[in-house]
């Protein structure tokens, strides 16, 4: 086992590696930097910049040197020093910058990790259960119209017509009046009472990806002898079903957190553009058009090591309940 | 200094009292007694001049203004606490128009006590000092601290002294989800029965990407006041059936601006054959009366506007009926006859080519992201200019790209908004070949500001006769004579017609809560102006219920 | 004697064998695919979104860029099949009512009343101003649309710019499903290649391979697509950025079927036919092309219908944030980006439905998809 999680922790540290590479590679390619933005945006409100300051700046900013110099500097800054570097629209470390709506991504997120268990698990189990019922004919399509509806889109619709029935605007992940307050029950619920919307529309598009596993596995294993055995010595059908096959058709599942994360991530950036919230999406949306490469760099690398993270939890995870995979494959 | 409401003269505001030397080159101004920063300490002749001083660093880029201005530089003489001196090497005749609009901030709101310790100049040790704070250069710390270039540096520092109205309770950054200002108890103005100003104690700006919350709050009457980017011509009808739900009030904005879109062709294209093409006024007459402007207004505008040139808006003093309706009539015969003149040549296609037969393909640049009118104007235009027998094609391009561009000067033509109708004087950029933002001249400007010497190129006679005419109004004291000089700049531009404008902007509205005081029922919208600030803010007020 | 009849009869039963095998293979997984039924109602609508594509300028009444100042957000009028005389009766007669238009100048829009009193006659292929099908067939009439000239056709309404929603919904199917298309057979391209060795080669060159594909899709895909789509050069066409979009998208694609063609190598590597094959002394090439890939076929294109959808959301979702398609490119991603603000929702919600076409699209791939893999797999039910 020991040598199994080595081995793990070993790969995730050169993946780590890989995406901040990436990461840089890909704020690197846009032609021009973030002084010619600045620039573009000042001359537009007619203000006239020297050019000898901008040339200043730019060897401040340290823009002239080599990719590789510029990316080693990055990435030593933030193993000795846990330093980001600065960004420069926000005239401010990016460390102070990310925390606060890195974590807020993680919250919501994560419940609608767990909204989708919760709804899946009953669903996917009856559709395997009842094979070709109604039942299962509308839970499948129910779940292929949550992916199929583009998130945005659903978001969108869903902001208006809570604005329609029930006066209420729906942006943002607090109320006025809550937003710096401390966290106590009314704030949980005014949070609550913002929040279902974003959870919601993430969640309904994994849902049908995970009730599709499920409904899979168990009718795999529903048809395995031991459960006929069980059936056989007159052990009661919820019992039947629920003591072994559903255990044993879970394991797989415990995998679906790698592909779960990079997912959800993916769409809580434009689920948070359309409802405004203080997630890492719109941040990095931001920086990316005004070329703040640090921050973009930062945000898209750290959400990379959160997904190889949720990567390495599953695979720990999995080996933990199964061994064949600490011991097979390799 | 401010202007008036009318945004016809300007009146004291911080500065009580004025002198103009003969020679216009010397200003004195009177400050006010007892002016105090939101931190208590007096705001005196000093602060101006570290303003001055910091500005004057060629390595700091904090914006500047005319303390920046190559071609007439200023120093300062500091005469009392409350008197000082710009004295410039050349006349200057449009410095108070600066100082009255939105670009004569920055002077005003630098504070010596605070900035100070930022700058080697005052504080030794500020290089080190920044070094220690996290950052590589003292520069890069002022700016941080004490800069007011954009809105991400400017309110992002709660310690930064203020002289206005409100001062930063909860800072602008990038995890904020808004921001707040509380009112400044030093702040000087009381209204007239000697009531402490301003009358509202708090403001709260919401921070959103998504224009969408924005335009649903509005209409569930949780903005106060909000009159820029959801207030579209398209949002209008959802505006106008939301007013007594959501209980606010839509108020009139009058544009300063003088068309909705100019095109301005390059006429200083670096291919010879495109370039004498495009300099041959017949060519930008006959694309002019190609254009159906009433086709325009009525789709992308639901009929509001009219058929315009770009040319000084109708409330204007230097307004000319003649400037602003030149060619806009919509006739292909006339048009035809025009891109004839101009040596154009209709091929078998129908479709005009150059005199000696290489085929003619115009390429507009826009940006989408900035209006989105524009690419809906272009594609009609796209449309009407192939009937009349030329071919366009939209680039739809990223905003540093069109920049980028520029200097370049290989773009056939791009678009822009129709600054300068209202603001003549301080904004000529489409009457003569004025800044780097009359990117239909972007070479000849270079040569009339020096700013980059190595694409200038010699302007054509008639555009340096503008230049000279701005250098004498530039130095011109008396306000009759600078009027007469400008209006000498606009019957050359009238007559050369350098760029092609399509409509005039139809009014915009502001929205606010009908519980909301004392906010004019109309109100001109400018940047330069800058809107809402000259219809004092801090006098309005909540009504009680 | 006995020799030559042997393989006399041995020739003339092999010939119907061989082929009854053949039929077998295929018609086995029609059969089994037609028993799902709700895959075989999705195969039709899938096949009718294509051909909608493929016939784009002839079924589109009218050009998706062609304006109308008078009918800006016109509201659709559908298609009434019969017409009520003044006495009560009814005769067949297919028609458009106009509209009666008028501008609050107030409120600055246009309010539209259908107007039954003017029925304009609807025809099928009504002659057009000739154009060419597809790009190559010259042709000069149009499936469906009104003889009078000027009057108001908008079946499904008009945008802002009073154009055609119909026509533009259209053309738009067009540029989305073969922007999956092309995605998909790009990512296929290098997913079997790719994967291909990896399987059949094993070793390091599949460890390295599998590390890689690992690597890609622990990747968040928007930042990524965002990243990748802001590096675009910004002074590329229309065109050129279409073509760029559907590389990005397959840029993640391929890692899905690489992996299953892996997979799938894996298993069938150590088969006898394909040891039977390396004895013979066929290139490795040979066996992959000839004998392995032919083999799991079905499970491919099964897996490759699924990656579909997709790369129909990942272009709207891109588009949506303003780095995908750009106009005048008509897309379904640019149509929904239109109409994604809070006035369209309001006073014109006739303009989502390109959001409706996504939903049924990606609906009938998931299933189609679904019924295909079913259909493929032999040990299935």
């Amino acid at each position: 086992m020991l040598r199994f999680i080595g081995g793990r922790l070993i790969a995730m540290v050169l993946t780590m590696w890989a995406v901040s590479f990436v990461a840089f590679a890909i704020i690197q390619l846009p032609p021009g930097d973030y002084l010619t933005t600045y620039v573009a945006t000042l001359s537009a409100n007619g203000d006239r910049v020297d050019p000898a300051a901008i040339e200043a700046l730019r060897r401040q900013y340290g823009f002239g040197e080599p990719y590789l110099v510029q990316y080693w500097k990055w990435i030593a800054g933030i193993v000795t020093r846990g330093d980001f570097g600065q960004s420069f629209e926000w005239k401010a470390p990016v460390t102070t910058l990310i925390w606060g709506r890195l974590g807020n991504s993680i919250l919501l997120e994560g419940l609608a990790v767990i909204v989708m268990w919760l709804v899946a698990l009953p669903i996917g189990i009856y559709a395997a259960v009842r094979k070709y019922s109604l039942g299962d004919y509308l839970a499948t399509i129910g779940g292929f119209i949550g992916l199929a509806i583009p998130n945005f889109f659903f978001a969108l619709i869903l902001m208006y017509l809570t604005f329609v029935y029930f006066g209420q605007t729906l942006g943002g992940m607090f109320s006025p009046e809550f937003e710096t307050a401390r966290w106590s029950l009314p704030r949980i619920w005014d949070f609550l009472s913002h929040a279902w919307a974003p959870i919601l529309v993430l969640s309904t598009a994994g849902t049908a990806e995970l009730i599709r596993i499920l409904r899979a596995n168990l009718l795999d294993e529903l048809k395995k002898p031991y459960v006929t055995t069980a059936r056989a010595k007159g052990l009661s059908e919820f019992r039947t079903i629920i003591k072994y096959p559903v255990r044993v058709a879970l394991n797989p599942l415990v995998s679906t957190i790698g592909w779960l994360l990079p997912a959800l991530v993916s769409s809580s950036v434009i689920v948070s553009v359309v409802l405004n919230l203080p997630t890492a999406g719109p941040l990095l949306l931001r920086s990316l058009t005004s070329q703040d490469m640090y921050l973009a760099g930062a945000i898209i690398m750290l959400l990379g090591v959160l997904t190889v993270i949720g990567t390495l939890i599953s695979d720990l995870l999995l080996a933990w309940i199964d061994p064949r995979i600490r011991y097979g494959s390799k | 200094m401010r202007y008036d409401r009318e945004w016809k003269s300007i009146i004291p505001n911080l500065a009580e009292s004025w002198e103009v030397s003969d020679d216009a080159r010397t200003y004195t101004f009177h400050l006010r007694e007892g002016l105090k920063w939101n931190n208590g300490k007096p705001f005196t002749s000093a602060d101006i001049e570290f303003a001055v001083n910091l500005l004057h660093e060629p390595t700091y880029a904090g914006g500047g203004g005319f303390v920046k201005n190559p071609a007439n530089p200023v120093s300062i003489e500091v005469v009392d606490d409350t008197t000082f001196k710009f004295i410039f090497e050349n006349p200057n005749g449009v410095i108070m128009d600066e100082l009255a609009s939105v670009n004569g901030l920055t002077i005003v709101s630098l504070s010596k006590d605070y900035c100070g310790q930022f700058y080697p100049g005052t504080n030794p040790n500020a290089a080190e000092e920044a070094k220690a704070a996290g950052f590589e250069t003292w520069e890069l710390w002022m700016q941080d601290r004490c800069s007011w270039a954009t809105e991400t540096i400017r309110w992002a520092n709660p310690d930064l002294p203020f002289m206005n109205a409100w001062m930063i309770e909860e800072p602008l950054t990038g995890d904020a989800t808004r921001t707040t200002f509380v009112r400044n108890p030093y702040y000087w103005k009381v209204d007239t029965e000697g009531n402490q100003l301003p009358y509202i104690d708090r403001l709260e700006m919401r921070i959103s990407d998504s224009l969408e919350e924005i335009t649903l709050m509005a209409l569930n009457g949780e903005i106060d006041f909000q009159d820029r980017h959801i207030s579209t011509v398209a949002n209008q009808p959802l505006f106008f059936d939301g007013q007594e739900a959501g209980d606010y009030r839509m108020g009139t904005e009058v544009q300063s601006s003088s068309n909705t879109m100019v095109i301005q062709f390059n006429l200083n294209h670096v291919d010879p054959k495109r370039r004498e093409l495009f300099q041959n006024k017949d060519f930008r007459i006959g694309i002019s009366h190609a254009l159906d402007r009433m086709e325009i207004i009525d789709v992308v505008f639901t009929g509001q506007g009219e058929p315009y040139q770009v040319a000084p808006r109708p409330e204007s003093p230097y307004y000319n009926e003649t400037y602003a309706k030149q060619y806009t009539e919509f006739d292909p015969a006339l048009a035809a006859q025009h891109l004839e003149a101009a040596g154009l040549v209709k091929g078998s296609d129908g479709m005009y080519t150059f005199a000696d037969g290489s085929p003619l393909t115009i390429t507009i640049d826009t940006i989408a992201s900035l209006r989105p009118e524009w690419p809906d104007m272009l594609e009609l235009i796209q449309l009407q200019l192939e009937a009349a027998g030329i071919k366009m094609e939209i680039n739809n391009i990223d905003r540093t790209l069109y920049y980028d561009k520029r200097p370049l000067g290989d773009y056939d033509a791009q678009v822009w908004g129709g600054d300068g109708g209202l603001d003549v004087v301080q904004e000529p950029r489409y009457y003569m070949a004025f800044s780097p933002e009359s990117v239909w001249a972007f070479r000849w400007q270079a040569w009339f500001n020096g700013t980059t010497p190595d694409i200038a190129e010699e302007p054509a006679p008639w555009a340096k006769e503008q230049m000279d005419l701005l250098t004498s109004l530039r130095g011109e004291g008396d306000p009759d004579k600078r009027a007469d000089l400008m209006k000498q700049i606009l019957t050359i531009g009238q007559e050369n017609f350098p760029v092609i404008g399509v409509s005039l902007p139809g009014d915009t509205y502001y929205i606010a809560k009908n519980n909301v005081r004392n906010i004019p029922d109309t109100l001109f919208q400018a940047y330069l102006f800058p809107t809402p600030a000259p219809y004092d803010p801090f006098q309005w007020y909540f009504a009680a219920e | 004697m006995a020799v030559e009849t042997m393989t006399r009869t041995t020739a003339i039963a092999e010939v119907p064998v061989r082929r009854a095998r053949r039929e077998s293979q295929l018609g086995l997984m029609w059969r089994r695919f037609k028993r799902h039924r709700l895959a075989l109602v999705s195969l039709w609508v899938v096949l009718a979104f294509y051909l909608v594509a493929l016939l784009a300028e002839f079924l589109a009444p009218a050009d998706p860029s062609a304006y109308s100042a008078r009918y800006t957000y016109a509201p659709p009028q559908g298609i009434q099949l019969f017409s009520t005389g003044e006495d009560g009766s009814w005769r067949f007669f297919p028609h458009v009512n106009g509209y009666a238009t008028e501008i609050d100048q107030k409120a600055m829009r246009r309010t539209f009343v259908i107007d039954p009193e003017v029925e304009i006659p609807v025809q099928f292929f009504v002659p057009s101003d000739p154009y060419l099908l597809a790009g190559v067939i010259p042709m000069s009439v149009k499936f469906i649309g009104v003889t009078e000239a000027r009057a108001p056709f908008y079946v499904l309404g008009a945008d802002r710019l009073g154009r055609d929603l119909l026509s533009r919904l259209i053309h738009g199917t067009r540029i989305s499903l073969s922007i999956g298309l092309a995605g998909v057979t790009l990512s296929l391209f290098f997913g079997i290649i790719i994967g291909g060795f990896a399987g059949y080669y094993g070793g390091w060159f599949d460890s390295a391979v599998m590390r890689v594909v690992e690597f890609i899709r622990s990747m968040p895909t928007i930042p990524l697509w965002l990243g990748l789509a802001a590096a675009l050069p910004k002074d590329w066409t229309a065109l050129q950025t279409y073509f760029a979009i559907t590389v990005i998208l397959s840029l993640i694609g391929w890692t899905e079927l690489a992996r299953v063609v892996r997979g799938r190598f894996l298993s069938l590597r150590t088969e006898d036919f394909v040891t039977a094959a390396q004895l013979d002394g066929a290139s490795d090439w040979r066996i992959i092309t000839r004998h392995m890939v032919p083999s799991f076929m079905s499970h491919i294109i099964a897996a490759a219908t699924l990656a579909i959808p997709g790369m129909i959301l990942a272009e709207t979702a891109l588009s949506f944030l303003g780095l995908g398609l750009q106009a005048p490119i008509v897309s379904w991603g640019t149509l929904l980006q239109d109409a994604q603000n809070i006035r369209t929702l309001a006073t014109a919600p006739w303009l989502l439905t390109p959001g409706i076409c996504v939903v049924v699209i990606i609906l009938s791939m998931n299933f189609f998809g679904d019924g295909l893999r079913d259909a493929a797999d032999p040990h299935g039910r």
